[in-house]
């Protein structure tokens, strides 16, 4: 009885210890559709995808998928250019300058532009196992180019202008420039930079940029796309001289030329004038319930929520040739960029510059640079050579060329408009040039700063608020 | 993956050696009190699973162990031991008992007698869940569970179940408790795509179920280890017993209608509100017929129509039920085999739920020291489901639409398209929204037992779940668009489980009685899931997405899996049946935990004492059964997501290039589950005859390491982190009991039991705000509603006030301080059950209550706001404020204005609830006459489902909780166009041959 006993006992102890060394390897399961951050980026080939995945991102709502783009629309909303229609109370408390610390949009911009701003940190850091010389300096180019991009962005958005030739003091949006991989990292907390430092970072990304990244660069960024951002983000500073160089350079070697048509740059992809452009299809793209941009803008049937219109005060505007402007007809009959809805809210003026959900968005186009270089000219007074510039976007869509006598700053800032209206540099260009939104509240605004999130304030004690939040 | 399938198999398969004893044949008679036989009477021999049941006669022969002690058992019968001895044939009569205390329990990874059990358990049997009109189980047994709060949200068919084991013991990880069929833990979280949930228990046959045991204190459930802080509910099918073969043939008929419907404004009452409303407009006064058609809302307001559309989205269902089933066995082998059949045409148009079933459970003996049998299920289920609540396509916003929208065209004759918000009927004729279910549960075992006293058992046990969801809008609708839009899901899950146990039992003398167990268990569950959607469809005919223009964004194919090593282990002491000890362990390791925390222990320990066995209370006329218990221990919840602890990187895709981006949720190695500790006091008791018994538990569960996510710095890349951080509190007391009132011919019994229950959140990272009221915060019950104050209407000028932090009053939300203003946990619930018999004669109520909860109407800002927009109002909104009517709760209605339309106290109101939740009438036909019939008995019924409410909520039904918010298990009571409950009349038939 006892020997049976043991014995059985014996054989127990024996078939659990088995199967406990059986099983233990059952512990280790692994994600099917992640992979482990230690080996995410350890080689050649998947730091190549985590570069993709920065692309990715941008495309991400919160930044040119939908808000990058829409949101300096909004703050410039006013009854001489857009409306905001749509139900969405963050979009609705930017464009009624209502808006709050808590505002969904100011926090998911602030999220997504950071968390690329870590990706292209990583990609930095994991730089040495890219053996190719020639991609480990494309990659790193790339790197930089978005995270200088993105800090410009959030400069802009999140602090008050650049003054040119003042001292910049003001707060910007902080730096962070060292990859963060685990939960301590990410507790480091990082105060404001100033706005000065802000755009010196972004330089300093841009000029090794323009260094590192190769000529030509498919549908990505190429060494003119980083000139042609250094373009842009000189004339914010009012660094009219070498805006206009920057922009001499992009139009003068990178080969791109202008579309015959406007509406091409949007309807088709990749045309000949973007030096960037996020792609889309319709498998992956920013949106086509809650965001996107044909989500917010278009009125086509089914297609689009009809959230922003089209003031007829801007849509007048244009001349009646011009191409940009409307004919008052509905989007399957009009010839021009600005239709008639005949979707949600049908019959308010829409913008025919996003039409599909899964459109590319052109970010940086050559019309800019000859606007750029056109209006560093003007300030510099060489009128002729602005003159054919600002002459040149016009003749494109049709409009009457200006005459040499009636040729103004105005004028330029206008055809800056009109050009490219909806591309999100509205309000931007009224910062730089102090000019109003509405007729009663100037420029320099508190609300027209986008608050820093009182979700990150409430995390990181050390970031200070922009002041009327 | 064959070799992946085949080790956990193969894990801990026992291998026992043989041993011969002598073995003797014992044969025996079991009566009632009166000497008449009673068939069914389980006859085991104590301390092994050999055993029996009693003929037609009430005769039983039993091969057992010398010096064996027998266990006679039988529901409503108190369970009597008896020696053997020497002797080869017994008589026993056993007393009729209406406490269930000799009643057989079972526990984790055994049985055990109710007398001996030393932890709080609730058990309940077949009829509790037999023939009621619902889709699962669950459903069946509200208002009989004292501790277990049960809450089915919505009237939906199918959907989730919320069941809350004494009180919340999570705040962002699951609060449902862990199920165990047949011992095998089983998928019991929705697995579909939709933020409806699907319940995944709904495909077990409620009348295949024999009992079913919430183990709901530490000492019962703690054997389940790191799974057990919800509670573990143990569902046992029915077997086969020796005897006769019982054929038993059901059908039920019935119909169905809402419990009630929320009452809007008609025409008249619209017309006059809106165009009171336009001329108060913040922008003028304003033409109510101009501002409808330049905000293309496409109301004319001299239409003369008066549609009813609260009572377009709901209709009257019916439900049918056949059931077929056989039991019965030898000495060798029992089975027992069922079909079903289930059909239930849901009161929400579009809803409908039909559920085939068949079961087979076979045991068979293959000598007297092995047993071997197979428990096997196949089921097959389709729910035609209802969307979301906060969907357009939600039939319940149809009460949205003003009345002078017409349902029907008048001209086309066909549904109107122009409403003013979709008009979904419209669906109903152009897509479909479908899930089908095949589910298959299955458990194996075999039995050994090598020496007396000594059981070896393993078990492995599958739950197979493959889950089709179909999803189609044709052209025309409004998610169809211009072209039509399909969505295609399978989801496959797949969850295998191995128990293998040893079980010792060894009376010594008269005194002493052990029982121990000790075991292993491996579980893995491995789900798949593969999507499709497009859009572009030829025309309404095609309705798979093969034939879409464009396959769109939500395709794809995603896989998740997780697994538990389990030890584990048991004693239970007790010492001449008066004083009871027990106490077990558990050491669980988790594909789930953090590589710094894989394993984990869990054990409970606990005492009883039987007073009523001491000699001063022993033959004592009052007194029949006095127990007092208590117990304390640890457990778990492991519900925190499979890879929660993992840093990793995702795909995303760059149009048509592939990419990877680091999670911005950033992994911590030292994961955990969620540890509660409960203490648990009870006392069980029976007087005068055991004609008043019952049951009281005072309990204290403190949850630590609850799993939070840490907000981050966003500029840092990161977005949170999940911790384990936080504590809270529950504490309650349960008290359950039984009357038999009168026990003669007419026999009438009461049972009663009400629960109490206090949440806290003790420690909190951050408060916790939804974008409504529900809310976490430190010091404060989980769920409490947070937010502003409303402060009624200002009588001056009918803007709506809020409450400001010093106590003065504003209109501007903005400045209104953010404070308690409710609580969704309700003060007590409970119910009440009355039986009464009366020669054939059977009549059953069951009522069911819950006190003292709020619910907040997250619709209100749409549907009670004033006129503030086109939408119909609630009839309430008659009220409003006009220079002739300054004192109400109502603000002057405003179009365009937010006059007190922000979320606010505004819409919580009580939901306090008393429910006649099930009366059943049936008359059982007098044996002689259905002997003629060939039968052995005839039952017919008329019963009725949630016959009536009382209620002050004037919303669908108090019963609510709305899923359409996410599964937040804090977003407690909130109503957003909820369905309500069904109200269910039917008429059935049991015949037994």
């Amino acid at each position: 009885m006892k020997t049976i006993f043991s014995r059985s006992a014996s054989v127990i102890a024996l078939s659990l210890a088995m199967g406990l060394t059986a099983c233990e390897k059952q512990l280790d399961l692994n994600p099917a559709q992640s992979v482990d951050a230690a080996t995410a980026l350890d080689t050649e080939e998947k730091v190549g995808s985590g570069v993709v995945g920065m692309y990715a991102l941008l495309d991400d709502p919160n930044l040119y998928g939908t808000n990058l783009i829409l949101v300096p629309e909004l703050l410039a909303a006013d009854s001489t250019y857009i409306n905001w229609q749509g139900t969405f109370t963050n979009f609705s408390d930017i464009a009624n300058r209502t808006t709050n610390a808590r505002n969904s949009t100011a926090e998911g911009i602030w999220r997504v532009a950071y968390q690329t701003i870590n990706q292209s940190n990583l990609i930095l850091d994991a730089l040495p196992v890219v053996t190719t010389p020639e991609l480990k300096k494309q990659y790193e180019g790339e790197a930089r180019f978005v995270r200088a991009d993105l800090y410009f962005e959030l400069v802009r958005l999140y602090a008050k202008q650049y003054e040119a030739g003042g001292t910049n003091t003001q707060l910007g949006v902080p730096i962070n420039l060292v990859p963060v991989k685990n939960v301590e990292q990410a507790g480091v907390q990082v105060p404001r930079s100033t706005v000065a430092e802000v755009y010196n970072q972004v330089i300093t990304d841009l000029v090794q940029a323009d260094k590192l990244l190769p000529k030509s660069n498919g549908t990505r960024a190429s060494r003119y796309t980083a000139k042609a951002l250094l373009a842009r983000v000189y004339l914010q500073q009012g660094n009219f001289q070498k805006a206009g160089e920057m922009a001499d350079s992009v139009i003068t070697y990178s080969a791109k030329s202008l579309s015959p048509t406007l509406q091409a740059v949007f309807t088709n992809r990749n045309s000949s004038e973007t030096l960037l452009e996020i792609q889309q299809n319709d498998q992956n793209n920013a949106g086509t319930a809650n965001s996107g941009l044909a989500t917010h803008f278009a009125s086509i049937g089914q297609l689009g929520r009809a959230d922003v219109a089209v003031e007829g005060y801007f849509a007048e505007m244009y001349e009646l040739q011009d191409a940009r402007g409307t004919d008052s007809l509905p989007p399957n009959r009009t010839r021009k960029l600005i239709y008639v809805g005949n979707g949600a809210r049908a019959g308010a003026l829409r913008s025919g510059k996003y039409t599909a959900y899964g459109q590319n968005i052109p970010v940086i186009r050559l019309a800019e640079m000859y606007l750029i270089r056109s209006e560093a000219a003007f300030r510099a007074g060489n009128k002729d050579a602005a003159l054919l510039d600002v002459n040149r976007v016009r003749e494109r869509s049709g409009a009457t060329p200006i005459k040499a006598e009636d040729l103004t700053l105005d004028a330029i800032l206008l055809e800056r408009q009109l050009e490219l209206a909806f591309e999100g540099f509205r309000i931007h260009d009224l910062k730089r040039t102090g000019k109003r939104v509405t007729s009663s509240e100037p420029i320099t605004e508190d609300i027209l700063v986008l608050p820093i999130p009182q979700r990150e304030i409430n995390v990181n004690p050390l970031l200070q608020q922009n002041p009327g939040y | 993956m064959k070799q992946n399938f085949l080790i956990p198999l193969a894990c801990g398969v026992l291998v026992a050696t043989s041993a011969t004893a002598q073995t003797r044949t014992i044969s025996g008679r079991v009566t009632d009190a009166s000497g008449s036989a009673l068939p069914g009477v389980t006859v085991l021999e104590r301390g092994t699973t050999n055993g029996t049941s009693t003929g037609a006669d009430g005769s039983f022969s039993l091969t057992v162990q010398p010096g064996a002690t027998l266990v006679l058992s039988s529901i409503g019968f108190e369970t009597q031991t008896i020696a053997v001895g020497d002797r080869t044939t017994i008589a026993a009569s056993l007393k009729s008992s209406a406490t269930e205390l000799g009643e057989a329990v079972v526990v984790g990874y055994g049985t055990q007698t109710k007398a001996d059990v030393t932890g709080s358990v609730t058990q309940l049997s077949a009829k509790d869940v037999e023939n009621v009109p619902v889709v699962s189980f669950e459903q069946a047994i509200q208002g009989r569970t004292p501790g277990v709060t049960i809450n089915q949200t919505s009237g939906k068919l199918g959907s989730g179940v919320q069941i809350r084991v004494r009180g919340a013991s999570s705040v962002t990880a699951s609060n449902q408790p862990l199920y165990v069929i047949d011992g095998i833990p089983v998928t019991s979280q929705d697995v579909g795509s939709d933020t409806e949930p699907l319940n995944p228990l709904a495909d077990l046959n409620p009348n295949d179920i024999e009992s079913i045991t919430i183990l709901k204190d530490a000492a019962s459930a703690a054997i389940y280890g790191s799974r057990a802080s919800n509670g573990v509910v143990l569902v046992t099918t029915k077997q086969g017993r020796q005897g006769k073969s019982k054929v038993n043939v059901g059908y039920y008929i019935g119909t169905s209608s809402p419990t009630h419907k929320r009452k809007f404004l008609n025409a008249a009452q619209y017309t006059e509100l809106l165009t009171e409303a336009a001329l108060n407009s913040p922008f003028g006064r304003l033409d109510i017929q101009e501002e409808a058609e330049s905000e293309r809302t496409n109301i004319d307001f001299n239409s003369g129509v008066d549609e009813n559309w609260v009572d377009a989205g709901l209709r009257d269902g019916k439900v049918t039920q056949y059931d077929f089933n056989v039991s019965g066995g030898d000495a060798k082998t029992r089975f027992y085999l069922s079909t079903t059949y289930n059909d239930q045409t849901g009161i929400i148009v579009g809803n409908r739920y039909r559920r085939g079933s068949a079961r087979i459970n076979l045991d068979h003996s293959i000598s007297e020291k092995l047993r071997v049998g197979l428990n096997l299920s196949l089921t097959r289920s389709v729910n035609d489901r209802t969307p979301t609540d906060n969907a357009f396509d939600n039939p319940i916003q149809l009460n949205a639409i003003p009345p002078l929208q017409p349902k029907i065209d008048p001209v086309t004759r066909q549904l109107n398209p122009n409403t003013l918000y979709y008009n979904n009927l419209l669906n109903l004729e152009n897509g479909s929204n479908r899930a089908g279910t095949y589910r298959s549960f299955s458990t194996a075992y075999l039995n050994f037992q090598p020496i007396k006293g000594l059981t070896l058992r393993t078990e492995a046990g599958a739950d197979f779940l493959n889950l089709n969801e179909d999803f189609y809008r044709a052209a025309g609708t409004q998610t169809g668009g211009n072209s039509g839009y399909g969505f295609s899901n399978q989801v496959q899950v797949i969850n295998y489980t191995t128990n293998n146990t040893a079980t010792y039992l060894k009376t010594i003398g008269e005194d002493h009685s052990i029982e121990a167990l000790a075991g292993f268990s491996f579980q893995r569950s491995d789900t798949k899931e593969t999507s499709a959607e497009g859009r572009g469809f030829p025309n309404a005919e095609f309705t798979r997405i093969a034939s879409a223009a464009i396959k769109t964004a939500g395709t794809g194919s995603l896989q998740s899996g997780f697994s538990f090593i389990s030890f584990f282990g048991r004693v239970n002491y007790a010492f001449q049946n008066k004083y009871l000890i027990s106490g077990s362990v558990r050491r669980d390791g988790s594909s789930r935990f953090g590589s710094n925390n894989q394993y984990g222990t869990f054990g409970a320990g606990s005492i009883g004492w039987v007073l009523s066995e001491e000699g001063f209370l022993q033959d004592n006329g009052v007194l029949n059964f006095l127990k007092i218990r208590a117990s304390y221990g640890l457990t778990g919840n492991a519900e925190i997501g499979n890879f929660a602890s993992r840093n990793l990187y995702n795909a995303l895709p760059y149009a048509d290039q592939a990419g990877i981006i680091r999670s911005n949720v950033v992994g911590n190695p030292n994961l955990t589950w969620e540890n509660t500790a409960q203490a648990d006091l009870g006392v069980e008791f029976g007087f005068l005859d055991n004609r008043i018994s019952g049951e009281v538990d005072v309990y204290e569960k403190k949850t630590r390491d609850l799993l939070l996510s840490r907000p981050l710095l966003y500029v840092t890349g990161a977005s949170s982190v999940t911790e384990n951080v936080g504590s809270l509190r529950n504490r309650g007391l349960e008290v359950s009991l039984n009357t038999r009132n009168f026990d003669k011919d007419f026999k009438w019994t009461t049972n009663f039991n009400i629960s109490f229950n206090r949440s806290k959140i003790t420690a909190l990272a951050a408060p916790i705000q939804s974008q409504f009221l529900g809310s976490v915060r430190e010091g404060q019950p989980i769920g409490v509603f947070w937010g502003a104050k409303y402060a009624g209407v200002n009588p001056e000028n009918g803007d709506a006030l809020y409450y400001t932090a010093e106590g003065s009053t504003t209109n501007r939300i903005g400045q209104a301080a953010q404070q308690k203003v409710g609580d969704p946990n309700p003060k007590y619930t409970g119910g009440v059950t009355n039986t009464f018999s009366y020669k054939g004669f059977d009549l059953s109520i069951l009522g069911q209550f819950v006190y003292g909860n709020d619910i907040y109407n997250a619709a209100g800002p749409y549907q009670s706001s004033n006129g503030t927009y086109f939408d119909n109002q609630t009839i309430d909104q008659l009220k409003r404020w006009t220079p002739d009517n300054r004192f109400t709760d109502v603000p002057q209605a405003r179009l365009y204005s937010s006059n007190g339309t922000g979320v606010s106290s505004r819409w919580v109101s009580g939901g306090s609830f008393l429910r006649v939740k099930n009366v059943t009438l049936g008359y059982s036909l007098p044996q002689d006459l259905i002997k003629r019939g060939y039968l052995q008995s005839a039952r017919i019924y008329v019963s009725a489902q949630n016959l009536f409410t009382i209620t002050n909520y004037d919303g669908y039904d108090p019963e609510v909780n709305t899923a359409s918010f996410g599964a937040a298990s804090y977003l407690l009571g909130h109503d957003f166009y909820t369905p309500p409950l069904a109200k269910t009349f039917l008429v059935g038939v049991n015949l037994g041959f």
